[in-house]
């Protein structure tokens, strides 16, 4: 099976040898090694080759699953005497931001003990002393938090929210901004979101608040809530008052919202409700997909740029900006795109500060 | 919809180029082992490569690379138009973040790859094993596995040099051409 000379073996091994040595030191490359790559990758379609195999055996062990390799936790025929066996397994992996590991002492153990009580005490501290915890996120930013009660709260750019779990309740004000709220399910414990001075109550559901400056709009993903305005009424009919639009006689103190449906609250405690949303259609925000269709450049440049703070793109000239692109892309990620444009030999990529200039090269 | 996922991710930018990456990398993990696929595509990199701005290259070298091998992949695949860019992002996250949606063929293939890489693995001695398991799987750089296992810096850059010339081997070996 095997033709190959030994000699031409050799030749091979050295080669993959290569490759696998620009891939290691291509991570903290200076720009007189990464010139160096370069020449050697333009030397032949051999190396180019070797290193696109590198990358994908690179690829491919970044991606093993310990459990796939049974082998290698068994693995004790240690050749060499020198080696030296560490207290982990092969297949256990090194943390990625490595503290020092005293191998044959143990004092760390005790250190270790200490912090794990240390955190059951803080753990015990949560539980029964209720303080509000501020979660933020700046412009462009979003970010998803896994309560400890199961819920999970999905803040939008520059929304901010503080949580207090209580054993009674579990509160949350949304100081700014917006959020969706996944709420698990537990009848001993309401869910109640503060925005302004109404508030919403889940009953088992999910569902998106924007705070804005003389309001608050609430959308009801799945399941239903209340709303009710704070030291309001406790009941009131529902249903009594739904409209279409924004006619709207009789204010409810309180309301309840079911999925697809859509309320905005004012300062007074008017609410305005919508019925019929598609449910889909709810806070698009949280899709944050962009999908193109033969679009220009220019309303695509446009688009990537409601949704990110940097870099803006600006598309300069009736040519390129009238260029036709398909595409599906995260909305939060321009450099997507960009890395499709870099690709395109006619188009030049400058970039100055914060903004990101697309032009005839 | 996979909230936590997102959280954990430093840089959606990062991720999303990451993901665009990983599709490239398995298609030629998929193409290499056929010599006719792999020089088609290889030898369009580089014609495409020699025509490209020194400079812009130096720059970041990577980035173009697998740039310009992944556009070139899709119009191996899709033999798409000129000056129509078909990307989703969405499709390569689905296809890596969940093996459930891969096509079956493309399952087994893939299994396969990562069976043949985990058996060449096993044949290292304990010490190259690891050192390329904390630089490939666990992304330490070579000081910091250096550090970590007592060995000096050359032979770490050795080791891991080495044992990813083992694997490729084997590679070859398992299609018995080249």
């Amino acid at each position: 099976m095997d033709r190959k000379s030994p000699r031409e073996r050799q030749d091979e091994q050295r080669l993959a040898e290569r490759a696998a040595e620009w891939l290691s030191l291509l991570r903290t490359a200076g720009s007189a090694e990464r010139a160096e790559f370069v020449d050697w990758a333009m030397e032949s379609p051999r190396h180019l080759q070797e290193f696109f195999f590198a990358t994908s055996i690179a690829a491919e062990l970044r991606a093993l699953d310990s459990s796939q390799l049974p082998q290698l936790r068994t693995s004790s025929n240690i050749g060499s005497a020198n080696v030296v066996e560490l207290p982990i397994q092969p297949s256990a992996s090194i943390p990625s931001a490595p503290v020092p590991r005293h191998v044959r002492s143990t004092p760390w153990r005790w250190g270790l003990g200490l912090a794990a009580a240390l955190a059951l005490s803080v753990l015990g501290y949560w539980q029964f002393v209720p303080h509000w915890q501020t979660y933020a996120t700046a412009v462009g930013e979003e970010r998803a938090i896994d309560l400890p009660d199961g819920s999970n709260v999905h803040l939008n750019t520059r929304s901010r929210v503080q949580v207090r779990l209580a054993g009674r309740s579990r509160d949350i004000r949304l100081l700014e901004g917006e959020a969706i709220f996944k709420v698990e399910h537990d009848s001993a414990r309401p869910f109640r979101v503060y925005s302004g001075p109404s508030v919403i109550q889940a009953i088992g559901t999910e569902f998106n608040v924007l705070r804005r400056p003389f309001g608050t709009t609430v959308s009801v993903i799945d399941g239903l809530v209340q709303i009710s305005m704070e030291g309001g009424a406790s009941t009131a009919p529902p249903s009594t008052t739904l409209s279409k639009g924004h006619q709207d006689e009789t204010i409810p103190p309180i309301s309840r919202l079911a999925a697809g449906e859509e309320a905005r609250i004012d300062l007074s405690g008017h609410i305005e409700r919508r019925v019929g949303n598609d449910v889909a259609a709810v806070a698009p925000w949280r899709h944050r997909r962009l999908n193109f269709r033969d679009d220009s450049l220019a309303d695509i440049a446009a688009e990537f740029n409601r949704y990110n703070a940097t870099p803006q793109i600006a598309v300069i000239g009736n040519t390129i900006r009238a260029r036709r692109y398909t595409g599906s892309f995260d909305a939060n990620d321009p450099n997507s795109l960009l890395a499709i444009l870099r690709l395109d030999e006619d188009l030049a990529l400058v970039s100055t500060g914060n903004e990101l200039i697309v032009r005839a090269r | 919809m996979n909230m936590t996922m997102r959280q954990q991710t430093p840089s959606l930018a990062q991720s999303a180029f990451e993901n665009y990456r990983k599709e490239l990398h398995q298609f030629l993990a998929r193409r290499l082992p056929s010599p006719q696929d792999a020089n088609d595509v290889v030898q369009e990199v580089f014609l495409r490569l020699l025509r490209l701005n020194r400079a812009d290259l130096v720059r970041n070298p990577q980035a173009y690379l697998y740039g310009i091998a992944s556009h070139v992949v899709r119009e191996f695949h899709a033999r798409a138009k000129r000056d129509r860019v078909t990307f989703d992002s969405q499709a390569v996250e689905r296809r890596t973040d969940n093996p459930h949606h891969l096509w079956p063929d493309q399952l087994a293939e893939g299994l396969g790859l990562s069976r043949q890489i985990a058996a060449a693995l096993a044949e290292l001695p304990a010490m190259q094993q690891r050192v390329l398991l904390a630089e490939m799987r666990d992304g330490l750089s070579h000081e910091q596995i250096a550090r970590e296992l007592g060995l000096n810096r050359d032979t770490v850059r050795q080791y891991s040099a080495r044992a990813m010339a083992f694997i490729r081997s084997r590679w070859n070996q398992c299609d018995g051409q080249d």
